[in-house]
């Protein structure tokens, strides 16, 4: 059984594998069919525009797009992701600086909002149909209409303009690099709080309606109904039974939330001028940084399939009737 | 009468004091030495180092860090540029404007210790003018010395006296010899280690090692850039302000929040709508408008798009729509430009007519009159050229084509946003539909440097020298911001004579005679001088903001407390 299964994830890996090779591959010729350039900051009426033909030749980008992808795959296995045409810089560089923030807030904002759906998905069960329970679940569906940039201007307003309790931008204050290590990491937290309670609110107000509606699917199922004849405090019930039973397929959506987490990241970053993956990608967007752009959409890439490799493991794991030949 | 000898003796006791204490920087100078200022900007800076950098906040940053020989700031009230010693203390101009020498402070060091010489002088413009450097300020090499295979020859055109003077040679008599040479100084002991063709992926890009009134403290990409005072700078430019701040903010919103919020002191481009709610509702900001040199217009394509591409280039046929300059000037009399500022800046921007910017008082043709709104003058215009709707459905027509076009605008400008709509009203009411395109900036400017747009709006910036031939000269392939495609050879002439004018006077009449033609042919319509809006907290005290850069002279500033 469990060497099926390990065969089975390493397919499962493979597959995963082969789509990021796709998505980069067509990223890759896609970004270059863009018009625009790279080299539009050569552009200037005192500068001869030979200067750019220069530059774009010391690249490499004068070459046609077959020969730049054959290098490009050349360097990509060798581990090296190039040089961006913009910030010059070696765009591993970039990418680990940016990450770092970006994964900060992210995998907090997610961990927060696991540790939060639960408790209330389980209060909400409790309270099924009455006004706190509808109350509830109507902000949640006004939040999760509400783009994320909407919820951080309105964190901001209240977090910072108002109170001033909160810096509304930034990872850290001007005299960072002056602190200590612990005051570095209170400084760290007081600028993180408001984008990590923009993507945690946003992200729960999705999740917990999936929660609520699964448990109580589950709540009327037969099942329930004859543990519950059977004498079993409500508490038990609600934690021990319909729990369980509704984590499976809150695990499916999480994985997939990963994916639009990292969206929310993106604009979250923009917001709050957080130097993140998000921020990267878009400016080098704007700025025809293919080499960035690429790398970008390849760890983004990356970390949603394993977001949904990690969530279908996690599926079988707790699901014993699930067949792993399911999810292949 | 005995005069008493009491006032005297504290005259000469003021005087002996105010003499003592003129070494002193501190005390000479109005000020409050200290604290730090909070600078919001929009994007973070490319490089520090002015050999790459090209963009406008970058350029401010690398100007506080570096020096030039002379700083440059512009008069507003003769319309004049002016130049002032830098890391040079004199210089003296040749008759024939040839040549320029320079006579050097030389007891000036490096943020790292070293020396200060004629040295680095030369190696900075050996290094600009190097192809192999690929610096953005390349171009500076066309006034120098060439060989006859026209390649520079350095040890000619910056010749080293010894380590406190330094001439340069020109190829031919330049206008402004101090303009030319004003590029920031960059440190030879740095530099000189690093193979030419290196420096442009170099890590010493973001280590800046310079002789400005500040260096750099912290740079933490994509967030800040600290700059400290550099208290070993020259003698009279020691700021009072201990540390500037720049704050990167991309969203607009956030950086005027951060301002109304105390969070920031400081931020530029702020738009009309802000600037009177800051006016009104702040009592603690000051809001100054500075008359600058960005200009808005309307682009017509005065070229048939598929001819010239077709053709590589070579077959220049006249756009059917815009490829008549009576067609253009009707076009211009229909729009209500007037309506358009007064919409959208308020008081905050000033009509153009020509592309001179009125800050540059002397070269402005006064005589000119502003072409009119007049939409039934426009209307007879178009009449007398064939253009009538004879299918009586709005639009107005010549052998079956309607006239109708796209005005295409980049994403994200609002004030573009608003003068296309007020345009497509405009050329509505004489018959002509507008398709309003609002592309990707990115998409738009490859669009509109490939000759591929048929009308848009856009926004030049006139340089400081005057050096209009980029953008109006009829060589499309080195013009290559002259992208509407105009051609008028008396124009040519004109940039040739004023390039070998000697005179002021000369320059003036030429200039005068440049604006007639253009704004006979309206090549383009001119919509208005925007002014840049500086919103600032008034705790920042001595403030004068200068065309050439909000920053000019910001070691005067100083934060009262």
């Amino acid at each position: 059984m469990i060497q099926e299964q390990t065969m089975v994830i390493l397919k499962r890996l493979l597959v995963s594998f082969l789509m990021i090779v796709i998505l980069v591959v067509s990223i890759f010729f896609m970004m270059h069919l863009l018009p625009g350039d790279p080299f539009q900051q050569y552009y200037s009426p005192e500068l001869d525009n030979r200067i750019a033909e220069q530059v774009k030749t010391k690249f490499g980008l004068d070459k046609p797009v077959s020969i730049q992808f054959i290098y490009w795959l050349k360097n990509i296995f060798s581990g090296d992701f190039g040089f961006s045409l913009v910030y010059k810089k070696p765009v591993s560089e970039l990418i680990s600086s940016s990450i770092t923030v970006t994964l900060s807030i992210s995998l907090t904002a997610f961990i927060l909002q696991i540790i939060l759906t639960i408790p209330l998905g389980l209060f909400l069960l409790k309270h099924n149909g009455k006004k706190i329970d509808l109350l509830i679940d109507k902000l949640a569906l006004v939040i999760y209409s509400a783009p994320s940039f909407v919820v951080a201007i309105i964190l901001i307003y209240a977090g910072s303009i108002l109170t001033r309790l909160f810096p509304s931008s930034q990872l850290y204050s001007y005299n960072f690099y002056e602190m200590n290590s612990i005051e570095r990491l209170f400084d760290l937290l007081h600028h993180l709080t408001l984008p990590v309670l923009t993507l945690t609110i946003t992200s729960i107000s999705f999740s917990i309606r999936y929660l609520r509606q699964s448990l109580i699917e589950i709540s009327n199922q037969e099942f329930v109904t004859t543990l519950r004849s059977t004498g079993i405090p409500e508490n038990i019930l609600r934690r021990k039974h319909i729990l369980p039973n509704a984590l499976i397929s809150y695990i499916t959506i999480l994985g997939l939330e990963i994916g639009s987490l990292l969206s929310k990241t993106l604009i979250t970053e923009m917001v709050f001028s957080l130097p993140g993956i998000g921020r990267l990608m878009v400016g080098s967007i704007f700025t025809r940084d293919y080499p960035v752009i690429i790398a970008c959409v390849m760890i983004s890439g990356f970390m949603v399939i394993l977001g949904n490799l990690i969530a279908d493991i996690l599926i079988a794991r707790f699901n014993p009737k699930f067949s792993f030949e399911v999810i292949t | 009468m005995r005069k008493s000898i009491i006032p005297s003796f504290f005259l000469f006791l003021s005087l002996f004091v105010f003499f003592s204490c003129k070494s002193d920087k501190e005390i000479q100078r109005p000020g409050t030495s200290g604290g730090n200022l909070f600078i919001a900007i929009k994007n973070d800076i490319d490089f520090f180092n002015p050999l790459y950098s090209n963009d406008i906040n970058s350029g401010l940053i690398n100007d506080l860090i570096f020096s030039s020989l002379t700083y440059s700031e512009f008069n507003t009230d003769s319309g004049k540029l002016e130049y002032y010693p830098g890391l040079a203390r004199s210089w003296k101009i040749a008759d024939d404007q040839k040549s320029i020498t320079y006579f050097l402070n030389t007891n000036l060091k490096w943020s790292d210790g070293k020396n200060f010489t004629s040295r680095d002088v030369y190696y900075s413009y050996f290094l600009y003018t190097h192809p192999d450097v690929m610096s953005v300020r390349q171009d500076v090499e066309r006034f120098f010395i060439h060989d006859k295979d026209k390649k520079i020859i350095p040890e000619k055109s910056f010749q080293i006296i010894n380590d406190s003077v330094i001439t340069f040679n020109f190829e031919f008599g330049v206008d402004d010899p101090l303009f030319i040479t004003g590029l920031p100084i960059i440190s030879e002991h740095i530099f000189s280690k690093i193979p030419l063709n290196e420096i442009f992926k170099s890590e010493l890009n973001f280590k800046p090692v310079g002789i400005g009134p500040f260096k750099l403290e912290n740079y933490s990409r994509q967030q800040q850039i600290i700059l400290r005072r550099n208290d070993s700078s020259y003698f009279d430019k020691i700021p009072f302000i201990e540390k500037l701040i720049f704050k990167v903010i991309p969203d607009y919103n956030s950086r005027i929040n951060q301002l109304k919020n105390g969070e920031i002191d400081l931020m530029t481009d702020v738009r009309p709508e802000d600037a009177e709610i800051l006016k009104n509702n702040f009592p603690e900001i000051n809001v100054e408008a500075i008359k600058g040199r960005d200009y808005d217009y309307v682009g017509w394509n005065h070229i048939d798009q598929l001819t010239f591409k077709k053709s590589n280039g070579k077959i220049l046929k006249p756009h059917p729509l815009f490829g008549n300059k009576e067609i253009r000037l009707a076009l211009s009399m229909a729009i209500n430009r007037k309506e358009i500022l007064e919409g959208y800046f308020e008081e905050y921007a000033t009509l153009a007519e020509t592309p001179i910017s009125p800050i540059f008082k002397s070269f402005v043709n006064e005589k000119l009159k502003p072409v009119p709104f007049d939409p039934s003058e426009a209307k007879k215009i178009l009449e007398k050229h064939g253009w009538k709707d004879t299918d009586n459905d709005g639009i107005i027509d010549k052998n079956g084509k309607p006239f109708k076009f796209k005005l295409s605008i980049a994403a994200g400008k609002p004030h573009r946003e608003f003068a296309a709509t007020m345009i497509k009203k405009d050329l509505k009411k004489i018959g002509i539909e507008v398709e309003i395109e609002t592309l990707e900036t990115s998409f738009f400017f490859s669009k509109l440097f490939g000759r591929e747009l048929d009308a848009w709006i856009a926004g030049w910036t006139v340089p400081l020298d005057l050096e209009l031939e980029a953008f109006w000269g009829s060589d499309l392939k080195k013009n290559f911001f002259n992208v509407y495609g105009y051609q008028n050879f008396e124009i040519d002439k004109i940039f040739s004579d004023f390039k070998n004018a000697k005179s002021k006077d000369e320059k003036r009449n030429l200039m005068f005679k440049f604006q007639e033609i253009i704004h006979q042919d309206q090549p383009v319509t001119f919509l208005y001088w925007i002014d840049n809006i500086i919103a600032f907290n008034k705790k920042l005290k001595n403030v004068k903001f200068n065309p050439v850069a909000y920053t000019n002279r910001i070691w005067e500033w100083f934060i009262s407390k």
